[in-house]
C-alpha cells in the first residue's frame, strides 16, 4: 500500500469532483460527444469505480477492442490447444487466457482431457519453468499488446533454453483504430488511448488519427482522476476543432516512446496482418517472429496445426460487436443469462478486462454514490 | 471520338473497368465489374472518374453506361463472402456505393442519364435512380429490393423510391421483392423510356438523346433540375444514416449470412413466392 501512496492524489475526491465539473462545463455546448476508449483496464477502471456517473449524459464512453484476452483469434487457442496434448509438451499462458472457449474447448478443457497446460505469471517464468525441466518442450503462448510483447522481446533477445518455444498471438493496437473509423463513420468523436501500450509506443504511433481521420486521441492513464483528465482533455481538442494527439498521462508516457522497448520490437518481431477475434484481419496488426529467431517459434519448429478447422463465431455471440462498440453488453441477448463468468459463452465474459465480465461484475459504472467520498465531495 | 482516360483494375475477384469519353458535348462513363458487381476499389474509381467528368467544362451531359450485361448490381458480395469478417467490408462497401449515389444525385452542373444496356439490382439500381433521366434496353429486368439478399437496402433507395413511384409501390417492390421488367419500370417511372433492344440501335438512341440535350436548352434543364431536386435533398442525410444503421443490422443476421452463401456458393434457390409472375405480364 505504502509502495503506491504516490496514487493516491489521482484518486482523490477532491479533484474528481473538480474535473467533473469542468467536464460538465466544456461539455454543455457541444451536443451528444462519443469517446472510445481501446484498453480493457480503461473499462475495468471506469467501470470499478463509477466514472460514467461523474459524465454529463451527453458524453458517452464506449468501451473498444482493447481486452487482448478477447482479441484472441480461436485460430491461436486451437494451435495453442493442439500442442498441448502432444507429449512432452507443455503449454504455458497467462491465467485469464486459459478458460477462453475456441474451436471446440479452452486450454482449460484440454488440461482437464489430459492436456498439459500450465499457468505462468510473466514470459519470465516461463524461461524458469524451462530452466528447471530440461527434458521438456515448453511453449509459451504469449498474448497482449505491445506492453507484453516487449518483454517477450526482451526475453528473447536475452537468450532463453532451447527447449522454451514461443507462440505469438500480440497484436499491435494502432492499426485497429482505422478499421474502428470504417465501422463507426463519423459518430466517434475522439478516442482515449491506452496508457501503458503509449508507454512503449509513444504518442506518434497514432499520428495517423490527426493526418487521415483529422479526430483527437489523448493518451490516458488508469486512476480516476488520470481518466477524467484523460476525457476532459479529449473534449477541449473537440470544442477547438483540434485534431491533435496529447498526452494526458505524462508521468508515464513519452511523447516519443520508450526507445529501448522499440528497439527490442524491432530487433525480434515484424508486423503482417492480424485476426482479431470476431472483428476481422487487421493490417500490420500481428507481431511475428522475425526470421532471425525463427528457431523458437512455435508455429515452425512444432506440429501446431489443429486436426480441424476452426469454427466461424458462435451464433448469437454479440462479443465482437461489443468489442467494435456497436453494443453494449446489456444488448447481447445472452448477457448475464446463459453467458456468465462461471459459464462462458464468448471471450468477453472471461477476461476480468473482458466488457461483459467488467459489467457482469461492476455493472457499467453507473453506481449508486451515496455516502461515498467522492459522492460527498460532488 | 476523343479518349479522355480509362482505368483497367484488377482486384482479387474481379476485373473491373472504367473509361471516360467524351464528344460533342456529351461525357460516356462506362463501368464493366464482373457480374455487375461494384466492390469498395470499383466505387472509388467510379467516383474519381465521375469527378473528372462533373469538372469537364466541355460536358453538358453525361451518360451512365454500366456494363453491357449488367448495369450494376450494387455491392460485390463475392470479396465479402471471403473474408472473415464479411460484415466490415459489406458495410464499407455500402458506404462506398453511397458515396457514387450521393455524388450522382448532387450533381447541379450536368444533366445525367443512366442507360440500362443490362439488367440491374439493388444498389445498382439506385445508382441508375439517382440519374436524372433512365432509359432501359427492352429485354432488362429490375430488382429495386434487397430483401432477396437478407438486407434492408441503402444507396438512398428509400428517399428514391417513395418520391418516384410513390410509398404504397415502393412498399409493394420492396416488401414483395419480385423482379420487374423494363416496361413494367416504366409504367411505374422508375424508367422514362424503353428503347430497342439491339445493342448497338439502343446506344446510337441513348447518344441521339445525350447530343439534343447537350446542345439545346441545356441550361433552362439544369436550372429544372436544381429546383426538382431541392426538396429531394433536403435533409436526407437523417434518413440516410437510418438507412445504413438498419443495414448494419441486418448484415450482422443469420439471414444476410445465409442468403450470401446461396448466392456465393450457388445453392439452392429459396422458394419464390410470386415466381415469375411479376415479368410474365409484359414479357
Amino acid at each position: 500500500m505504502r509502495e503506491n501512496a504516490h496514487l493516491e492524489k489521482y484518486k482523490s475526491a477532491e479533484y474528481v469532483a473538480h474535473l467533473s465539473k469542468e467536464i460538465q462545463t466544456i461539455s454543455a455546448p457541444l451536443g451528444d460527444v462519443k469517446l472510445m476508449h481501446v484498453c480493457g483496464t480503461h473499462e475495468h477502471e471506469i467501470a470499478r469505480h463509477g466514472i460514467r456517473q461523474f459524465l454529463p449524459q451527453n458524453v458517452q464512453i464506449i468501451p473498444g477492442p482493447g481486452c487482448p484476452v478477447c482479441i484472441c483469434p480461436v485460430e491461436s487457442i486451437d494451435q495453442a490447444i493442439t500442442l498441448a496434448y502432444q507429449p512432452k509438451i507443455t503449454v504455458l499462458t497467462f491465467g485469464d487466457m486459459i478458460r477462453v472457449p475456441a474451436s471446440h474447448e479452452s486450454l482449460e478443457d484440454a488440461r482437464r482431457n489430459g492436456g498439459n497446460v500450465k499457468i505462468v505469471y510473466s514470459a519470465l517464468d516461463a524461461v524458469k519453468l524451462a530452466r528447471e525441466n530440461p527434458e521438456n518442450t515448453f511453449v509459451f503462448f504469449s498474448i497482449g499488446f505491445e506492453t507484453t510483447v516487449v518483454g517477450v522481446a526482451g526475453m528473447i533477445k536475452t537468450g532463453i533454453p532451447k527447449n522454451l518455444y514461443i507462440l505469438i498471438a500480440n497484436r499491435y493496437m494502432p492499426p485497429v483504430l482505422k478499421l474502428l473509423m470504417d465501422v463507426h463513420d463519423e459518430s466517434i468523436q475522439g478516442f482515449l488511448l491506452a496508457g501503458h501500450a503509449t508507454t512503449i509506443t509513444g504518442i506518434h504511433a497514432y499520428d495517423f488519427m490527426e493526418e487521415e481521420f483529422e479526430l483527437p486521441c489523448v493518451a490516458t492513464g488508469f486512476e480516476p482522476v488520470d481518466i477524467l483528465l484523460g476525457i476532459l482533455e479529449c473534449l477541449k481538442l473537440i470544442k477547438n476543432k483540434e485534431c491533435r494527439i496529447v498526452n494526458a498521462y505524462s508521468r508515464a508516457v513519452n511523447e516519443h516512446g520508450n526507445p529501448v522497448a522499440l528497439q527490442l520490437i524491432e530487433d525480434v518481431f515484424e508486423r503482417k496482418p492480424g485476426i482479431w477475434r470476431g472483428i476481422d484481419i487487421v493490417e500490420d496488426s500481428a507481431f511475428r517472429i522475425k526470421e532471425e529467431y525463427s528457431f523458437l517459434d512455435a508455429e515452425k519448429q512444432l506440429n501446431c496445426i489443429p486436426p480441424y478447422p476452426p469454427r466461424p463465431h458462435p451464433p448469437g455471440c454479440d462479443c465482437h460487436r461489443i468489442m467494435l462498440g456497436e453494443l453494449l453488453p446489456t444488448d447481447c441477448k445472452m448477457f448475464a443469462k446463459t453467458c456468465k463468468p462461471s459459464n462462458p459463452y464468448g471471450p468477453c465474459m472471461v477476461s476480468p478486462e473482458g466488457t461483459c465480465h467488467t459489467w457482469f461484475k461492476h455493472g457499467s459504472g453507473e453506481i449508486c454514490l451515496v455516502d461515498t467520498p467522492i459522492a460527498q465531495a460532488i | 471520338m476523343e479518349l479522355k482516360f480509362g482505368l483497367l483494375i484488377y482486384w482479387t475477384h474481379s476485373i473491373m473497368e472504367i473509361s471516360y469519353t467524351t464528344k460533342n458535348q456529351v461525357g460516356h462513363l462506362e463501368f464493366f465489374g464482373y457480374n455487375g458487381a461494384m466492390d469498395v476499389e470499383h466505387c472509388v474509381h467510379f467516383l474519381q472518374t465521375y469527378a473528372e467528368a462533373v469538372n469537364d467544362p466541355d460536358t453538358r451531359v453525361i451518360v451512365l453506361w454500366g456494363g453491357i450485361d449488367f448495369f450494376s448490381n450494387g455491392i460485390d458480395l463475392n470479396p465479402i463472402h471471403l473474408r472473415y469478417n464479411p460484415v466490415i467490408l459489406a458495410y464499407k462497401n455500402l458506404k462506398a456505393l453511397n458515396k457514387v449515389v450521393k455524388k450522382i444525385l448532387e450533381t447541379k452542373n450536368k444533366l445525367v442519364i443512366a442507360a440500362l444496356r443490362g439488367s440491374a439490382a439493388a444498389g445498382g439500381v439506385m445508382l441508375a435512380l439517382a440519374a436524372d433521366l433512365r432509359y432501359g434496353r427492352k429485354g432488362i429486368v429490375l430488382n429495386p429490393s434487397y430483401v432477396n439478399m437478407g438486407l434492408s437496402g441503402s444507396e438512398y433507395w428509400s428517399i428514391l423510391l417513395p418520391s418516384m413511384i410513390g410509398y404504397g409501390l415502393t412498399q409493394k417492390l420492396i416488401y414483395e421483392a419480385i423482379p420487374i421488367s423494363c416496361q413494367q419500370a416504366v409504367d411505374l417511372g422508375l424508367i422514362h423510356d424503353q428503347l430497342s433492344m439491339e445493342q448497338n440501335r439502343f446506344s446510337q438512341e441513348i447518344t441521339e438523346k445525350a447530343e439534343y440535350f447537350a446542345q439545346f436548352n441545356i441550361e433552362a434543364r439544369l436550372a429544372a433540375k436544381e429546383v426538382l431536386n431541392h426538396r429531394l435533398l433536403q435533409g436526407f442525410e437523417e434518413q440516410v444514416k437510418l438507412e445504413l444503421q438498419k443495414m448494419k443490422d441486418c448484415c450482422n443476421h443469420v439471414e444476410f449470412q445465409q442468403a450470401r452463401t446461396q448466392f456465393v456458393e450457388k445453392g439452392t434457390e429459396p422458394p419464390q413466392l410470386f415466381p415469375g409472375t411479376a415479368l410474365e405480364k409484359h414479357d
